[in-house]
């Protein structure tokens, strides 16, 4: 896959578990390796990057984890949490070390008579908002967003996306943000990709995505977010596919109901439909799609 | 800056302690520990007073360099048995036992330590090494680790004692030699659990260094069980060395140590009992004491599990339940009357579950809406009577259960059954699906095993009159009792409905009468054999563990694929011969609704059944269980954090807030006109997509300010005044009762929003 982010801007990527938008996350966060292809990030290829020089290239790029619980250590106070990397990568101790930390706090909304507090002796929204300033610490460029409302409550999670979106414009962050709710990456995103079984089925800005979205797995996915507990107008049956047995041919295919002849036989690419606007399908992957009504239907 | 500095120092210190004070309170509530505590503190102070205590004392003298114990000896007093002289009797040398078992302590307290420390520190380097750096150098050092596994500690002794001489130390050498191996080990596979947790990788992308990782983040994860092991092998340790000791391969003969004492004894067994037994008693109490000791740990050490761990509870009054409801409703299926519920916890108890009154119409889905922490998965649990028994208390309140639909008014208060009877009704009339999907189903079970299970527990007879009904061989061809269709003889499962059709009613012979001459399709043999089954299966009124013979195997197979079908899980045949974890989630929660149906429940419970899936699945599940209410009638009570779920298919839901019951009302009424400013923040909190149509502009979704509160107090006044912006200062004094606001609606509030939201948000 290949795709640009540019600065201020946030790419969101929307996928089901599987569909290895956590992998592309922690790929570019350098947690794996790739087994090809290369991120540049201000000019310099991190991928290949190795080292020492990884490591000091990292205050960069930062990440939110989902699970707010298993992603901190439960064994730190609030205060070392926060105050780690800083203490890494900027030699900062003693009183400057605690008068950073509160600022950070209080940027993401925790007090400062949580300093000395466990992990465990924190709510889950006030512990994404540790993992938040955690991941500021280092005035990244990147921050990097894997699914980081999803553990949440309703009004946690409005809260987090509240702050996400304000810690944004006052640091000047890019955002990779990854989520399967529609509606939550509508709000946040610039740009979004969809993604389905290791590929990007769509890509486009976010209201050309979501005013006409083309390909019929983003379709399902918009028409659930929508439906407000109504029935849908188009049901998915079955799974998304294993990695290691993936279907000839589109690997949507075995479950999309506007399935035609070429479909389990050729890979679709990524075409521009319109400035912008990229859809991998064999039917409305196309110049001038056809609307959904008027699409050959299976067994039509 | 100093003061600010210094404050640091102080906070941490503060911290230090108030963990330090939780620990040892939750050690004091376990009781086995407290009792290693104090046994091994007496043999602290009995070590440390030794010279006062004893009548005898020993001198030193240097023998090659090594200090050696000489006792004073009396021929006149050998072997004399226990007196006021002397309270342990003599050896055979008349040296006072009670002085030398007393001075042994000093020697026998220590020399586990000694053992245990170098072990546990060498074990730690090397496992957390090899456990961190997982390739061929930690192999390498695991290798090397397995080959000193691989050697007794006492064969290793005798090697030693025999190139080195018999001596404490060298036991002490070989005990190291061989322990440490078990603490890499365990150290090893610790390390490589926490490798892969989330805040190491967090640690990672900050960029730590490989060591620092270690040394920051895991080391401090993989310590305390380290510990524990340690405190609990003390004992271990401690009897090996007596072992080394008997066999004359320590300490040097007439130096006090348990294990010599008893070894010496030996050739007087007969002549002196008292010779032994005291050393003896002696050097279990010490080593049953390190074991307790140990054992307590375990379950103090955690800081995240201490939370929830037991206490005995004091000042919460007893709670009478009433056999039978006040009152209710036609129709009511289930009823949660003024239900509290507390948790007990190390901080006091936590009043989780306020007061709740719901009811639950046959044939109804009930959806319960609340955020974590706010008590509707306890209310699930305590309906289930799945409650932690020793952390939990009912402090208030009843739950009533239709359970006999011919009698809808005759209740069972589900709190007041002995836990046999409510094991009946569990998975029979009420079944549950909870969010852990792959924690549901038993990972080394086929699905079909275990679904068959459920039929020889809560079908038994349905699966031995099948049984019994096919050796009779009195299946003919006949119509299907449900939908009509004509069912093949010695068929029993209707190819259309696949409901089971068991034979008409005058050919199911009473199991009582003579057995026939003429058995068609079987022997006499055969039925003689299932008519004896049936009686000793129906008189224990449970299941046997497994299907007794390949016919019912095969009878609890074919149904297993019904309910499969029924389950929508795709080729059912297949499926029923795999194991869990060749399953998705969404096919696992398939399996489980399917297993759960299998009884035809009266009801339902779902707590959070989707949480765990992705949002198709999610939504393909929602409409399965929507089907079952639908055709069968099954009541639902579905409980989620998750209003879109809620929204699918309830047709009342329940908001509750921090335990409390806050709204209650028709589903769509509750969506389109909240009343409650809970219910309104929580709906405009949910970002959409469309309103009315039209895009709504991006980041615009209403944010409620504040958290749940904390319940270590219960409320005063309206739980939610502190973050309702209506909030007046009676909200803040009187907590509002759950009232009717509209006809079928109620909400707790003193200022209810008309027709729901004011300003248009």
């Amino acid at each position: 896959m290949t795709f640009d982010l540019e600065h201020g801007k946030t790419l969101g990527i929307v996928g089901e578990s599987g569909s290895g938008k956590s992998t592309l996350a922690r790929t570019i966060a350098r947690l794996i390796d790739s087994s090809g292809g290369s991120v540049v990030l201000l000019g310099t290829p991190t991928t290949k990057l190795r080292g020492r020089k990884l490591r000091k290239f990292r205050v960069n790029f930062q990440m939110v984890f989902q699970d707010p619980i298993s992603s901190l250590n439960p064994r730190k106070l609030a205060i070392d949490v926060i105050g780690e990397p800083l203490k890494v990568h900027f030699k900062v101790h003693g009183e400057e070390l605690t008068r950073q930390v509160t600022d950070l706090m209080s940027k993401v909304g925790l007090e400062k008579g949580q300093l000395y507090r466990y992990p465990h002796e924190f709510s889950g929204g006030q512990k994404q908002r540790l993992g938040i300033a955690r991941a500021l610490a280092l005035h990244p460029k990147l921050l990097i967003l894997d699914e980081p409302t999803s553990n949440l409550d309703v009004s946690v999670q409005a809260q987090i996306l509240r702050l996400l979106a304000s810690l944004q414009k006052e640091f000047d962050l890019t955002y990779l943000f990854i989520s399967h709710d529609m509606a939550v990456v509508y709000h946040m995103s610039d740009l979004v990709m969809v993604m389905y079984a290791g590929q990007v089925v769509e890509r486009a800005e976010t209201k050309s995505l979501y005013n006409h979205p083309l390909h019929p797995y983003t379709r399902a996915l918009l028409d659930i977010a929508e439906a407000e507990g109504k029935d849908l107008t188009v049901t998915l049956g079955g799974e998304p596919p294993s990695m290691r047995s993936l279907p000839t041919g589109c690997r949507f295919h075995p479950r999309c109901p506007f399935k035609v002849d070429a479909c389990d036989k050729v890979d679709p690419q990524l075409f521009e439909v319109e400035s912008g606007h990229f859809v991998s399908c064999h039917v409305f992957g196309v110049p001038n799609p056809p609307s959904p009504e008027e699409a050959p239907h299976e067994g039509s | 800056m100093a003061a600010v500095r210094r404050s640091g120092a102080v906070e941490r210190l503060r911290v230090f302690a108030r963990e330090g004070n939780l620990t040892f309170k939750a050690l004091r509530t376990s009781k086995l520990s407290m009792v290693g505590l104090i046994i091994l503190l007496a043999f602290v102070v009995i070590a440390l007073l030794a010279p006062f205590l004893a009548i005898q004392h020993p001198t030193y003298v240097s023998v090659g360099g090594a200090l050696q114990q000489r006792w004073p000896t009396d021929t006149n007093v050998a072997l004399e048995p226990p007196s006021l002289a002397h309270p342990f009797g003599t050896d055979e040398l008349g040296t006072d036992l009670w002085s030398k078992t007393v001075y042994a302590a000093q020697l026998d307290m220590v020399l586990p330590f000694e053992v245990m420390i170098p072990s546990a520190l060498i074990g730690i380097v090397i496992g957390g090494i090899a456990g961190y750096f997982e390739k061929a150098f930690g192999e390498v050092l695991m290798r090397i680790t397995d080959v000193f596994l691989a050697v007794p500690s006492i064969v290793l002794a005798l090697t030693l004692a025999a190139a080195l001489g018999p001596s404490l130390t060298h036991i002490v050498y070989a005990m190291i030699a061989t322990w440490w191996a078990w603490y890499a080990r365990l150290i090893y596979g610790e390390t490589r659990k926490m490798k892969h947790r989330d805040f190491v990788e967090v640690a990672r992308s900050s960029g730590l260094s490989g060591p620092s990782i270690f040394f920051r983040h895991i080391l401090s994860n993989v310590l305390s069980p380290a510990i524990i092991q340690a405190t609990a092998d003390l004992g271990s340790v401690l009897l090996a060395i007596a072992a080394l000791s008997f066999l004359g391969l320590g300490a040097s003969p007439g130096t006090a140590e348990w294990g010599l004492l008893i070894s010496q004894s030996l050739s007087y067994l007969f002549v002196a009992w008292w010779y032994p037994v005291f050393p003896g008693i002696f050097l279990i109490m010490t080593s049953l004491a390190f074991n307790l000791l140990g054992d307590g740990l375990r379950d103090v050490f955690d800081p995240t599990a201490r939370r929830w761990l037991s206490q005995e509870m004091k000042g919460l009054p007893e709670v009478t339940h009433r056999e039978t409801p006040a009152a209710a409703a036609p129709g009511t299926l289930l009823k949660v009357d003024d239900l509290s519920i507390t948790y007990l916890t190390y901080e006091g108890p936590v009043h989780a579950v306020r007061n709740a009154n719901f009811d639950l119409k046959a044939g109804e889905a009930y959806g319960l809406i609340g955020e974590s922490g706010s008590g509707k998965s306890t209310v699930a649990l305590a309906v289930m009577g799945l409650l932690p028994p020793r952390s939990t208390r009912i402090s208030s309140g009843d739950v009533f259960f239709a359970r006999d639909p011919t009698r809808a008014t005759e209740y069972t208060n589900l709190l007041l059954l002995p836990d046999n009877e409510m094991n009946a009704v569990r998975g029979k009339d009420i079944g549950m699906i909870f969010q852990e999907v792959s924690d549901s189903l038993h990972p080394s079970y086929r699905v079909g095993f275990q679904m068959s299970q459920t039929y020889l527990l809560h079908q038994f007879e349905l699966v031995l009159g099948i049984a019994a009904a096919e050796a009779e061989g009195i299946l003919p061809a006949r119509p299907c009792d449900a939908c009509g269709a004509s069912v093949n003889a010695g068929e029993w499962l209707c190819g259309t409905c696949r409901t089971v059709v068991l034979p008409p009613k005058e050919m199911q012979r009473p199991l009582g009468d003579p057995v026939p001459k003429d058995v068609p399709g079987g022997s006499r043999g055969q039925l003689r054999k299932y008519r004896e089954l049936y009686r000793t299966y129906s008189k224990r009124k449970l299941g046997p563990d497994r299907p007794p013979d390949s016919r019912t195997k095969a009878i609890c197979r074919k149904l297993a694929i019904r309910d499969l079908r029924r389950a929508m899980v795709p080729d059912p045949e297949r499926t029923v011969d795999l194991y869990p974890f060749e399953l998705s989630g969404g096919m696992k929660q398939r399996v489980m609704i399917g297993m759960m149906m299998a009884s035809n429940p009266k009801l339902l419970i779902c707590d959070e059944p989707t949480t765990a899936l992705d949002v198709v699945t999610e939504r393909n599940i929602l409409d399965l269980i929507k089907k079952f209410k639908e055709e069968l009638g099954v009541s639902v009570f579905l409980i989620s954090h998750d209003l879109s779920v809620i929204r699918r298919f309830c047709d009342r839901v329940g908001v509750i807030y921090a335990g409390k019951l806050v709204e209650e009302g028709p589903l769509e009424a509750v969506f389109t006109a909240p009343v409650h400013p809970y219910t309104n923040g929580l709906i405009k909190s949910l970002p959409k997509v469309r309103a009315d149509g039209a895009f709504v502009s991006k980041g615009e979704y209403y944010t409620m300010p504040g958290s749940l509160p904390e319940l270590k107090q219960i409320p005063v006044g309206c739980v939610f005044a502190p973050r309702c912006e209506f909030a007046t200062e009676e909200c803040r004094k009187t907590d509002p009762p759950l009232e009717e606001v509209a006809p079928a609606r109620t909400a707790a509030c003193f200022h209810p929003l008309p027709g729901g939201d004011p300003d248009g948000r």
